[in-house]
């Protein structure tokens, strides 16, 4: 079993809740009348909802002291209303991390192509214009309409992490091509990572169609209200990326540079064929940006599955999926040991209510 | 075996007789090819898949050709009667009744021979004796006698049993039958039969028992104490109708289906007829062959005339010769893709593809040689047809999938003056980086297609007409003439393949990959939807253990990386294959796919490393007809490209991009 760090948010993290201190403990519970605690099968999840709330699909990233975590969450208590909320973590001079109560930093549009959900965003910090005014938070996420299942990605921008986050434009900025691709998935799933710390950010999105690929593009969002590069998307190269399966198939990744090396946590397909049917291990891998277009092939560092996740007696989550890496506030990492932090979306099956959707959590892991 | 897809393409063969069709002429003068070799006078039967097309008889004659099987448990009657009608004929004083008959399958067939007056009264059916012929035989009664000529020696003697007489088969004989062997038919025992006054002479057929044959009926004579023959009905007068020489068909029951066919044919004249049911009954092969000697090098070519303006539509014939290898093997050639020369009865001839005949064509066909090639499938010989050593049967095969025929084919010939078509030359050019050695400047439609075949055999069809594209005037290498692909859609007999290929034999530098890095080409998408292509070609290799050569399938498979570059938008993009190479709707521009991107396929055998010092043979473009039906596209400049040049984008920019590439002044080293 390989060693890990205890996440520093562990218990510390329990006690500043139920102390109601800066974390979203007490109040929350206030609010939730019906609160319960999310049983914990390994190692402790930043923050717990309780089993009204499920959390997942995490974008960390960490700008100097504080920590800043979007996930998406149901907007109503045991719904299925995706929204992304935020929390801004900070650490503490004992090195814990607490963390403010939810916010809600998008929900689904009065109308439009993300009129039904929106879910699994991705933030970054530079600069953007927008109607004259100067953003400084760059979010992709992907939505739904009322009408449609299929997803796509659109952008919204905010001008300090904690939002209010205002939506880019009536459209999605990678839309999906129904007549060209056929009905689908869409395309979501959305990574950021800046390239310039000013305007110019790479998107890393997953298409689902015939067949799922992960695919980057180069936009210029500099001024928002004139988006180049969309059209132009590259599929990333699947050569040295592992499954246990016969084929590879690249979704729900996330990305971040270190110097001159590109970083991806993806989910490791495929899913588990006993319930709850998800992941039940996130691949870590590394390839040198400038083989982006390239013939090249990614190194796995790492697969992060339950058995990394044990926390003494508790055993291990029994699904890990739908993860990050922890960047810093442009997507970049400075790594010092095998590979980068991840926050992951763990759960298990419960077994009193014979279902996970609520069970959901989210945890960062630290590699030896 | 190899993938049922890899057909053989064409020879590109120079023409072995004095003069050659020049190429994208559809017409020309030249007079039908001189007959040197009459294969008319035999035609046997196929390789056993062959359910209907059946001998030919050696006498005009009328077929009678039963498909089915009938009966109570089928849809189909079991009894199918053929009356021959007669002038007032007087049997009175007749020793017995002769008929000009033939059995067109293996083995012995049973009819019935009935007698009918003007009074359609006291039908007299033939031996109404219902032992077994092995009785008769023994108790030596009710013989009927076989010659070969009127009044010649006996070659045959069978037996009646159970009231129906075997006809030997194959064969072609005049039948004798004493009239002392006629009695009444039971039902009418008491009418009183007019011997003196006899009209018809009726052919009873159970189809139970003789599904798959065909008998044909010739000439009728009755044969007097004299020994002299008289004859009273003539064939050649044959006619429907009730008058003297003429005939009808009724069925017994009142199913009345048509599953009898009744013919009249000319002697040696082959009635192609197929019908394609799904039934389990229902093969899908139907083939005849022609005699002819193993050794043929006198001659250049086949020829045969068809009249197929019965069908309704075009008409489907491969065909097919093996070449002797040893002593026990043989190779077979296949004109899978070649041409003809048609010469229609009082037109025009043309060139055109040899295997499909024109609707309402009428006239001559000859198939030079030259245009048979290996079908990629089979025993393979050294690559050379040696026309002195093969076997001694031409064949012909239809595929029943493709329609009813109806065709009538006779005069069956070898020629040395089979004339060849010359289609138009694809010369190899040089852009920079890159040798497009398929330009596509083709003529016209026939000129483009006599060099891509469409696969056929349950796949789905294609269609390729020869089209021009008009590229930006910065783009080099591309532009001018172009083939436009254009995807049918998948067929419904449950054999039915999903795929579109079509296929090229590669010649001169399409062959030559040394120092290639990977293939390119242009490509219009015209489509509404991406669209996606499986590249293959097949790499020559020695032989494992054995003189000759092999080949190797590489194939565009899952993940393989390829660029995109389109010369409209400027949009430079690396993707990578779903099933096939993925091209985005409305794109216009180069694609280029390393070679280190090809893979095997699951089903070949051969696991070298790719090389690009082995030659390629063959190249196929295969298109999903499930996926993406009645879909189109323009493809042109098909080359290799030996520079590894780079998509450019604003973050990661490049000064060599495939224009960049295309525009250079690289040189290759063996030039």
């Amino acid at each position: 079993m390989k060693k890990f760090l205890l996440s520093m948010l562990c218990a510390a993290t329990a006690v500043v809740m139920l102390a109601g201190c800066g974390g979203g403990g007490e109040k929350e519970k206030e609010k939730d009348k019906d609160f319960v605690p999310k049983p914990v099968d390994g190692i402790a999840p930043l923050f717990d909802e309780g089993l009204s709330y499920y959390n997942v699909s995490p974008s960390i990233l960490t700008e100097g002291e504080n920590m800043h975590v979007y996930y998406t969450v149901n907007e109503t208590a045991k719904g299925k209303d995706n929204a992304i909320a935020y929390r801004k973590g900070t650490k503490g001079t004992d090195g814990t991390w607490t963390y403010t109560e939810k916010k809600i930093v998008l929900s689904a549009a009065e109308s439009g192509w993300d009129s039904g959900t929106v879910s699994d965003c991705d933030v970054v910090k530079g600069s953007f214009a927008l109607n004259g005014e100067t953003y400084s938070y760059l979010m992709a996420y992907q939505g739904n309409s009322e009408e449609s299942e299929i997803f796509e990605i659109g952008l919204a921008a905010a001008k300090s992490a904690e939002g209010p986050f205002v939506r880019v434009g009536a459209a999605p900025v990678i839309s999906y091509d129904l007549e060209s691709f056929g009905e689908n998935w869409g395309c979501g799933q959305p990574s950021l990572v800046s390239y310039d710390k000013a305007g110019k950010v790479y998107l890393f999105f997953t298409i689902g169609e015939l067949a799922v690929q992960t695919y980057v593009c180069e936009l210029d969002c500099a001024d928002l209200g004139n988006i180049k590069g969309a059209q132009a998307y590259s599929s990333l190269t699947t050569e040295g990326l592992t499954e246990q399966q016969a084929y590879i198939t690249f979704n729900d990744a996330d990305f971040a540079i270190d110097g001159g090396t590109l970083y991806v946590v993806r989910d490791r397909n495929p899913v588990s064929s006993n319930a709850p049917n998800l992941n039940a291990a996130v691949q870590v891998a590394s390839m040198p940006v400038a083989d982006l277009y390239k013939n090249g092939e990614w190194t796995v560092l790492d697969d992060v599955n339950f058995l990394d996740l044990e926390d003494d007696d508790k055993g291990g989550w029994e699904r890990v999926y739908a993860a990050c890496i922890i960047s810093d506030e442009y997507g970049n990492v400075s790594v010092e040991g095998t590979m980068p932090g991840l926050g992951l979306t763990v759960t298990s099956w419960d077994i009193n209510t014979k279902e996970y959707l609520h069970y959901q959590t989210i945890v960062a892991y630290y590699a030896e | 075996m190899k993938h049922k897809l890899q057909l053989a393409a064409l020879s590109v063969g120079l023409a072995v007789c004095a003069t050659a069709i020049p190429c994208g002429l559809r017409a020309t003068t030249a007079d039908a090819a001189e007959k040197k070799y009459d294969l008319g006078s035999v035609v046997t039967l196929g390789d056993g898949n062959s359910s209907r097309n059946l001998a030919a008889s050696p006498f005009d004659a009328v077929n009678l050709t039963c498909l089915y099987k009938g009966g109570a448990d089928t849809e189909y009657d079991q009894y199918v009667n053929f009356d021959f009608y007669l002038e007032k004929t007087d049997l009175s004083e007749a020793e017995s009744l002769v008929i000009q008959v033939g059995n067109s399958y293996w083995g012995p067939i049973s009819v019935n021979f009935k007698l009918s007056d003007a009074n359609n009264q006291g039908q007299r059916v033939i031996g109404n004796n219902w032992a077994s012929s092995d009785d008769n035989k023994a108790a030596g009664q009710f013989a009927v006698k076989f010659y070969d000529e009127l009044g010649g020696e006996v070659k045959d003697t069978t037996y009646v049993g159970g009231g129906f007489e075997p006809i030997p088969g194959p064969s072609g004989y005049y039948m004798e039958i004493p009239m002392s062997d006629f009695s009444a038919w039971e039902p009418e025992q008491g009418n009183t039969f007019d011997a003196g006054d006899v009209r018809r002479v009726v052919v009873e057929f159970d189809t139970l028992s003789n599904e798959y044959t065909k008998i044909n009926i010739g000439n009728m004579y009755y044969k007097t104490a004299a020994g002299t023959f008289e004859q009273i009905f003539d064939v050649t007068k044959a006619h429907e109708g009730q008058d003297a020489n003429g005939y009808q068909k009724w069925y017994k029951d009142e199913k009345r289906t048509s599953h009898v066919v009744l013919d009249v044919l000319s002697a040696n004249e082959l009635k192609a007829y197929s019908y394609f049911g799904n039934t389990s009954q229902n093969e899908q092969w139907a083939g005849f062959y022609m005699l002819m000697p193993m050794n043929i090098s006198e001659y250049n070519g086949i020829a045969y005339y068809v009249d197929n303006t019965k069908t309704g539509a075009t008409a489907f014939f491969n065909k097919y010769l093996y070449e002797r290898v040893g002593e026990a093997n043989t190779e077979p050639w296949y004109c899978d893709a070649g041409f003809a020369t048609y010469f229609p009865d009082g037109g025009e001839s043309f060139v055109g593809d040899a295997n499909t005949i024109p609707a309402g064509f009428k006239g001559t066909i000859v198939i030079p040689f030259t245009n048979l090639a290996y079908p990629g499938w089979g025993e393979k010989g050294n690559g050379v047809l040696n026309l002195e050593n093969v076997w001694w049967n031409f064949g012909f095969t239809t595929d029943t999938t493709r329609g009813l025929l109806d065709l009538v084919i006779k005069d069956f010939y070898l020629t040395d003056s089979a004339r060849e078509f010359v289609r138009s030359p694809q010369e190899a050019t040089w852009y920079g980086d890159t040798k497009i050695v398929l330009p596509f400047d083709y003529i016209d439609d026939f000129d483009l297609g006599s060099d891509w075949a469409t696969s056929w055999s349950d796949a789905v069809p294609a269609t390729l007409n020869q089209e021009t594209i008009t590229v930006p005037a910065t783009v080099k290498g591309a532009g001018g003439g172009a083939m436009k692909f254009t995807v049918g859609t998948k067929g419904t007999q449950p054999s039915a393949s999903d795929s579109t290929a079509v296929e090229h034999k590669p010649a001169g530098e399409q062959t030559d990959l040394k120092g290639a890095k990977g293939i390119t080409f242009y490509i219009k998408n015209t489509s509404s939807h991406q669209i996606g292509l499986v590249i293959g070609f097949d790499s020559t290799l020695p032989r494992i253990g054995g003189e000759g050569t092999d080949n190797q399938r590489w194939q565009t498979g899952m993940l393989a990386r390829y660029m995109l570059y389109d010369v409209n938008t400027g949009l430079q993009v690396v993707r990578n294959s779903k099933i096939g190479i993925y091209v985005p709707k409305g794109f216009e521009g180069w694609v280029r796919m390393d070679f280190s991107q090809f893979e095997n396929p699951d089903w070949e055998d051969r696991s070298e490393p790719f090389s690009n010092e082995n030659p390629i043979e063959y190249f196929v473009i295969n298109v999903s007809g499930e996926r993406h039906p009645n879909e189109s596209f323009l493809l042109d400049s098909i080359g290799y490209y030996y520079t590894d040049a780079e998509i450019s984008t604003t973050f990661h920019p490049s000064s060599y991009t495939i224009l960049d590439a295309m525009n250079s002044n690289y040189t290759h080293p063996e030039d």
